[in-house]
């Protein structure tokens, strides 16, 4: 317990407190790095200068609207097919399984995406990028889902079917009210990933398109020589701020539902 | 009755496509095939500076290894997925052990250490880079034992690739951690009654109890960890952005130096290398891990 209690505090809360602490300093005070309480408390300062300097409302804006289209699409996408792909035993539809969990291990190829969405004239644009997170995301998707599909009773669907109910109808009022479980797991897993992503934008976005982390990268490396430790605190601040709050709302579900799809599978 | 249910599903069988249509839509054209224009524009001299585009058979990865010493990147890309997956790995197993009981300190724990997950793996490197700072807290620590020691961590080309492995590592431990403990949670009580009526000790216990139930655990573990931190990227862009010299710079990041001086062909040559680094690393590893799993 006691061993716990001091990793706990020296893997997490020392260096938390060092990023929070140091965003209230000045910037010649955070230099120094220290773990103390801040002589001065520039703490408005710092925030107001990160929300300007790093155009955070726009930066915000941006990763909200990729984040809810790609987590939106992808779940409409996904949770059809795991049905189809748990219950389907026809042998192209297991092939097409096949092909669609392909990225769940394989990487993305991010500079031929670069080539196409300049083909098509959107590269740099919002929609690059949503295109981009659906190809990067949708393997990981199908595969948690139609875990979870393979797992559901197949009475209830039966039993809709004696009664005449079309598939359609069938997916809607009796299938997926039963995937609500793992819906709300992949919403949280892959909300995560594309609010914190940092590779994607920074090949797809352009100019005053960027997302959050891109807004912290430039923020890092736009100020000469030394890094200017509080501004940098702030926006970190600011950008993990919305996942830990999703996160103390939903904690328990996640939990359950990740770990459930990673031993299964 | 049951009858007519069977010969209802039959019929229906071949219906089941227009509900996988969307998502192999999106799966050929947003993944497959640009997976596949990589393939070949790996192999073009496409770049910023002419229009047209080439094939140039291999000159590509001949000019990363003449500029870039290309297999030197590769080995680096190899010891950041070793150093991040064994520390992490290790690291998270010890943590699952300890808080496999689900008591309410336990569940406090859990959540404390599953915070860096939540982090985004830049903000992670950023948080890092201060703590690793000639001035940071790290060497103020250890300047209460030594005086006058300073260290600059990242900037030593020795160490800089394991220490940004470590960041890695500690950015991912409580979700593999998570991981860990639904393994645990598979092993029979019983089975770990037994085994300490039996006089079994705790190591005992852990090894011939435990472990077994835990092989579909570090399967996935120890596989996507690997996977994963062959695209590491974002916390090596907020630590060292592939320095000191070229002694961080994993494939990824070369992948972006390359498409930043506009050499768009040798940055598809560089993801190829990547994806083709996963397919032979990642497939002997499951195969090796999985017949393990069998054998107990």
């Amino acid at each position: 317990m006691a061993v716990l209690a001091t990793a706990a505090i020296v893997l997490v809360g020392l260096p938390l407190w060092m990023v929070v602490i140091n965003s209230f300093k000045g910037q010649a005070e955070a230099a120094e790095l220290s773990l103390g309480l801040p002589r001065a408390i520039e703490a408005a300062a710092n925030y107001g200068e990160v929300f300007h300097q790093s155009r955070f409302i726009a930066g915000f804006m941006s990763s909200l609207l990729v984040t809810m289209a790609s987590v939106g699409a992808l779940l409409a996408v996904g949770a059809p097919a795991a049905w189809a792909f748990a219950r389907s035993r026809s042998r192209v539809m297991r092939l097409a399984y096949s092909v669609a969990i392909v990225g769940v291990i394989l990487p993305p190829a991010v500079v031929p995406m670069v080539f196409l969405m300049r083909l098509v004239g959107i590269q740099g644009s919002q929609l690059a990028l949503i295109l981009f997170t659906l190809g990067l995301r949708v393997s990981l998707v199908v595969f948690l889902m139609t875990g979870f599909a393979r797992a559901l009773p197949r009475e209830l669907e039966e039993a809709a079917a004696v009664d005449g109910a079309s598939r359609l109808r069938t997916f809607v009022q009796v299938v997926l009210p039963m995937m609500s479980p793992v819906v709300r797991t992949v919403f949280v897993i892959v909300t995560v990933l594309t609010w914190n992503d940092f590779y994607g934008p920074l090949f797809l976005l352009q100019g005053d398109n960027a997302t959050l982390p891109v807004g912290l990268y430039r923020l890092s490396s736009g100020i000469a020589q030394a890094t200017a430790w509080n501004y940098v605190f702030a926006h970190v601040v600011l950008v993990s701020l919305p996942l830990i709050l999703l996160y103390a709302f939903v904690q328990r579900r996640i939990v359950e539902g990740v770990t459930a799809g990673a031993i299964r599978g | 009755m049951a009858h007519g249910v069977r010969a209802t599903t039959r019929r229906r069988a071949g219906g089941w496509w227009p509900y996988a249509v969307p998502a192999a839509l999106v799966v050929v054209t947003l993944y497959v095939l640009p997976l596949a224009i990589n393939g070949g524009l790996a192999f073009t001299d496409w770049n910023s500076f002419h229009s047209g585009i080439a094939f140039n058979g291999l000159d590509n990865l001949v000019t990363l290894q003449d500029q870039a010493s290309l297999v030197n990147q590769v080995r680096l890309t190899l010891v950041y997925a070793v150093t991040a997956s064994a520390l992490g790995n290790a690291f998270a197993l010890v943590l699952a052990l300890a808080l496999e009981r689900p008591t309410r300190s336990n569940h406090l724990f859990r959540a404390v250490f599953f915070i860096p997950v939540l982090l985004s793996p830049l903000a992670a490197g950023y948080v890092w880079s201060g703590l690793l700072d000639p001035s940071g807290p790290v060497n103020q620590v250890i300047s209460l034992a030594v005086p006058g020691f300073v260290e600059p961590w990242l900037g030593n080309s020795d160490l800089a690739i394991f220490l940004v492995a470590a960041v890695d590592a500690w950015k991912w431990s409580g979700f593999f951690t998570l991981i860990y403990i639904a393994g645990l949670t598979t092993v029979p009580v019983e089975l770990k009654e037994a085994a300490v009526a039996m006089g079994a000790g705790r190591w005992q216990v852990f090894r011939y109890v435990k472990l077994p139930f835990l092989a579909p655990a570090i399967t996935f573990n120890v596989t996507v960890t690997v996977i994963g931190a062959m695209s590491a990227f974002d916390i090596v862009m907020a630590t060292t952005r592939g320095g000191p010299g070229s002694a961080t710079r994993v494939l990824n990041v070369l992948t972006l130096d390359q498409f930043g001086n506009g050499l768009y062909g040798l940055a598809s040559a560089t993801s190829l290398v990547v994806t083709a680094l996963v397919i032979v690393t990642a497939i002997p590893l499951v195969t090796v891990l999985r017949r393990r799993e069998i054998e107990g």
